[in-house]
């Protein structure tokens, strides 16, 4: 992308980036053909995971795997480390599976 | 310049050579000439040169530009003034002389042309910014925004000297996208 530079006073150029794609950015500025200045910009996203669901009801002693997918703050895909279904109520219409998801930070 | 005589006498012929050189100096005659424009613009840090000639009554060149001196008076602001002679760099025949200065801050100046003590013309001069030095240009800018927020992007630009850009360099900006994601909402 290659946005618009325009020339205000003092010796000073501006423009602007609009982030509509999450997504790290590398941000060069040529000089005169001469030099170039960089700097880099990140688009954050929405960070988080998710898990699949239980399809049917599951039965004491019974494993299940759930598949699970993580996402950093720029939307890319993240390892998934110490995931565990820690314990489960015996009865009741709306079990409780606490759930952790540890991202690769 | 060089003139030469004819006479005869008795069907002989005689040749008389001789020369006219230029009168006392006539300050309304004498200025600065048009081979260097160097006593109305200039560029920071950069070498420029003013040209002048003495002259007498009748516009004939002199052959040294002698008690003729050049100042240049001004800077970026008034608590920036600055005052300097011009040394000449040389003095070939026929008078027109050539001076050599360097300014390295920009602003509005005066040159001036002196006979003396007299002034005998002025010019202004404008010093403008050299072309943007890497070392004491910057860049600067978010390092991260949220999606579909907007960042501004700020250059400065600044010659060798410190003299802030006018305008006139060519700018230009670059984004290159990695691991670009289009939507990542659960």
């Amino acid at each position: 992308m290659t946005p618009h530079v325009t020339y205000t006073t003092g010796g000073k150029y501006v423009f602007s980036f609009n982030g509509t794609i999450g997504g790290l950015y590398d941000v060069s500025v040529s000089v005169n053909n001469v030099f170039v200045l960089n700097t880099t910009i990140g688009v954050k996203v929405y960070f988080g995971g998710q898990c699949s669901t239980f399809t049917s009801s599951i039965n004491q002693g019974q494993t299940w795997t759930l598949t699970c997918n993580a996402w950093n703050e720029y939307g890319q895909s993240v390892a998934v480390g110490g995931a565990s279904i820690e314990t489960m109520t015996p009865s009741g219409a709306a079990p409780v599976v606490p759930f952790n998801i540890y991202l690769n930070n | 310049m060089q003139y030469y005589a004819y006479a005869s006498y008795n069907g002989t012929g005689f040749n008389l050579y001789f020369s006219v050189i230029a009168g006392p100096i006539s300050v309304a005659n004498s200025g600065f000439t048009d081979d260097n424009t160097g006593q109305k613009t200039a560029i920071a840090g950069t070498a420029a040169f003013i040209s002048a000639q003495a002259r007498d009554q009748y516009n004939n060149p002199q052959t040294t530009l002698a008690n003729f001196s050049i100042w240049i008076t001004g800077g970026p602001s008034p608590d920036q003034f600055i005052e300097f002679p011009v040394p000449s760099l040389s003095h070939p025949l026929l008078g027109e002389s050539v001076f050599n200065y360097t300014i390295d801050l920009i602003g509005e100046y005066t040159v001036t042309l002196y006979f003396g003590s007299q002034n005998v013309t002025s010019s202004a001069l404008t010093v403008h910014t050299g072309q943007a030095a890497y070392s004491a240009s910057s860049l600067s800018g978010p390092h991260y925004i949220m999606i579909n927020d907007v960042a501004d992007y700020l250059v400065k630009l600044v010659d060798a000297f410190g003299n802030p850009s006018e305008g006139a360099d060519a700018v230009s900006a670059q984004f290159t996208g990695t691991n670009r994601i289009q939507s990542t909402r659960y």
